[in-house]
């Protein structure tokens, strides 16, 4: 024990005495750490996000097609859809004695970009995302007149809106509507969404209705021509319920139901429909991202890797200029395997405090910063302690620290034995 | 222990006997003396090197020192005293212990409890303080901690004595750092530290070369009162034959040693490697 502590003792005071090449192995480790870390960080962070970007709902229906697509089109607002709900399947799902409430969304316009999706007012109450948030408003409120509508918060950020504005829904999906406009049925803004760090914040939100009353005329595909135009205010006075819906988020009364009731939507003789279950389906989305994550660790690993590879080469490089210290040390009585063990502590010892520097740092800098990168990005890093995973993560380099001691203390082990108390040079 | 008994009944702190080194020979296993080192030969085939020494032998209480040109195999002798080294053939006697049959870590702990050792310069660990150092080898023997009071406040009372004693008060110079010392004053801490602890044999290499005429009187002066006090062996190597009239024995070491060659400096560490596990 009193050698143990003498070897650690030596080596710090070894260490203070090159404190400027000690701080800068140390520095190059801690940023490995913090590389290493904060990839670690972030990707949990994005695959939580991405997880949950949509929660509280338990199953979501489209029309037939693979789950991945109905994913993405209803949920991430990418692609389109293959084809529509009836509106008489969505009263059919709805009227389910296991469904506890449907939100159907209706995707085809956009404006300036940005998805433009049919809901109804039930999607503010109880669309929820991460960990089971409601959406919320930084102003004004829902639509509640037939020309309102709700903005995500890129929306309202990246085009300068704010409540009363109005806006023109184009048609179709695609950042180009080539002319085609529902502008004579302008939108009133009359809420604006909190950032959420989802797809929700780059939607432009009307209700079903909406939708229905802005392509009056446009059965044919086109713009209406003639006496097929039809005003704002004569629309109003209209049938506007839905025709179809493009996706619908079921919730149901308990999850036991589930497999039953995707097994009845899938099933469903009126017409062909898919029922996913989202964290199923995200977790196949996810996957095909896993090369990419594989990618970024090996990066980060191969930095931890050479920031190890030159704190070897510091060592061994004062290895020479260490030959008098290690023969006076021989002189005392030590033993070449205490040398051994004195550049072994060493290794060890910047390997723990650029580990501790890097570690501390990652969490310091996610008190302060995950705020502001949630506010610049959207994505939301929790703060939480560290996991297996990340004691793992230190382990693995402390164990790395050890290895890269290894070559140095064996070389000061030989030189300790080729020189024993008279410097050869 | 019968070696031991045999030592000391003899007065040998060191006796070399019979020894012959090569190194294609195998390493004999002479009979048991008490202190000495025999015929001591080290071959370097490569380089033409050989060392032979038929007898040599210090006693105990001596102050000796040993003469000789640069390259004419002090070091090495120093070496196979201290247990760095190990020839091939023959007995090295150390306080009874023959060193040819010890293990490395038997060496090295024998060393470190019965040798204390004075470097020609650069004796200090530059980062420790003066009292750090002058505690080192109590660090690594249990027997020479143990000889000077096992706790704490004795060891650094007992530094702080033999600092004082060498005109290094603790009080001005105990928590200096051992890298802003002159010459002088670290060959003083070093001497220091060979004492603590009283080892047996003092071995200095050429300790009073780094310096001028007046300082290396003064130096030996401590030097020779300490080693009065302990009663230690003191072993001095020295090309330098000017200062051979304060010691009780000069020895040539021409008139020990047989030697062809330049000293076989990569010989012993081949063979020290050889040893090492």
């Amino acid at each position: 024990m009193n050698l143990l502590s003498l070897t650690f003792r030596l080596t710090w005071q070894s260490l203070m005495n090159r404190k400027g090449t000690a701080l800068l192995t140390v520095l190059s480790i801690a940023l490995s750490v913090i590389l290493l870390l904060g990839v670690e960080k972030v990707r949990i962070g994005a695959k939580t996000a991405f997880l949950n970007t949509i929660s509280g709902t338990d199953v979501v229906v489209g029309a037939r097609a693979g789950a991945v697509q109905l994913l993405l089109y209803s949920v991430f607002r990418m692609g389109d859809a293959t084809a529509n709900i009836s509106w008489k399947s969505v009263k059919d799902i709805e009227k389910r004695a296991d469904v506890k409430w449907v939100v159907p969304i209706a995707l085809g316009d956009s404006h300036k970009g940005f998805r433009v999706m049919g809901t109804s007012a039930g999607y503010f109450k109880h669309f929820r995302y991460r960990r089971n948030l409601p959406l919320q408003f930084q102003s004004g409120k829902a639509f509640d007149d037939l020309y309102e509508a709700v903005l995500g918060a890129d929306v309202a950020k990246e085009l300068g809106y704010k409540l009363g504005d109005k806006i023109v829904v184009a048609h179709g999906a695609g950042r180009v509507s080539f002319g085609a406009t529902h502008k004579d049925k302008p939108f009133i803004v009359s809420g604006i969404l909190t950032q959420t760090g989802t797809p929700v914040d780059q939607t432009v939100h009307v209700s079903m209705e909406a939708i229905e009353a802005i392509h009056v005329g446009w059965e044919g595909g086109a713009a209406p021509r003639g006496d097929n135009i039809k005003s704002a205010d004569a629309v109003r006075q209209m049938n506007l319920e839905p025709k179809s819906a493009t996706a619908l988020f079921v919730k149901l009364k308990s999850r036991i139901a589930t497999f039953s009731f995707q097994r009845y939507v899938n099933n469903y003789r009126q017409e062909p429909l898919t029922a996913i279950l989202p964290g199923v389906a995200f977790g196949q989305l996810w996957s095909i991202l896993s090369s990419v994550e594989i990618a970024l660790l090996v990066i980060s690993v191969m930095v931890v890797f050479t920031a190890f590879l030159g704190m070897m080469i510091s060592i061994l490089a004062s290895l020479n200029e260490r030959r008098r210290e290690i023969a006076i040390l021989r002189s005392v009585g030590a033993r070449p395997v205490h040398i051994f063990n004195l550049f072994l502590a060493e290794a060890l010892l910047l390997s723990f405090a650029g580990l501790m520097i890097g570690f501390g740092t990652v969490y310091f800098l996610m008190i302060f910063a995950t705020p502001l990168i949630e506010q610049a990005t959207g994505l939301f890093i929790e703060l939480t302690y560290p996991d297996v995973r990340e004691f793992g993560l230190l382990l693995f380099i402390l164990s790395g620290g050890f290895l890269a001691g290894l070559l140095p203390a064996f070389r000061a082990y030989k030189t300790s034995l080729a020189d024993g108390l008279i410097i050869r040079t | 222990m019968n070696n031991e008994k045999n030592s000391t009944e003899q007065g040998f702190a060191v006796r070399m006997t019979d020894v012959d080194f090569g190194w294609t020979q195998k390493r004999a296993r002479p009979k048991t003396v008490a202190a000495q080192t025999s015929n001591y030969q080290v071959q370097n085939p490569n380089e033409g090197f050989r060392f032979q020494i038929p007898s040599f032998e210090v006693k105990k209480g001596e102050r000796l020192i040993l003469v000789g040109p640069s390259g004419s195999g002090k070091s090495t002798l120093l070496g196979l005293i201290c247990g760095t080294l190990v020839p091939q053939a023959g007995r090295v006697e150390v306080l009874g212990e023959d060193l040819t049959q010890l293990r490395s870590a038997a060496r090295d702990k024998f060393r470190g409890q019965h040798v204390g050792i004075i470097f020609q310069q650069l004796n200090l660990v530059p980062y420790l303080s003066v009292i750090e150092n002058v505690l080192l080898p109590l660090q690594f023997s249990p027997a020479r901690m143990k000889a000077v009071g096992k706790n704490a406040a004795a060891c650094r009372s007992s530094a702080a004595d033999i600092l004082d004693a060498l005109d290094m008060p603790v009080e001005q110079f105990g928590s200096q750092k051992a890298g802003t010392l002159s010459i002088g004053q670290q060959q003083r801490v070093a001497a220091a530290r060979a004492f603590i602890g009283s080892p047996e044999i003092i071995i200095a290499d050429e300790p009073t070369s780094a310096l001028d005429r007046s300082r290396q009187v003064s130096f030996l002066e401590h030097l020779f009162e300490q080693q009065r006090q302990t009663d230690a062996t003191l072993l001095m190597v020295s090309h330098d034959e000017t200062i051979a009239e304060h010691f009780d024995r000069v020895v040539q070491l021409g008139d020990i040693c047989d030697m062809a060659g330049s000293e076989g400096n990569d010989l012993s560490l081949k063979h020290n490697n050889s040893e090492a596990g």
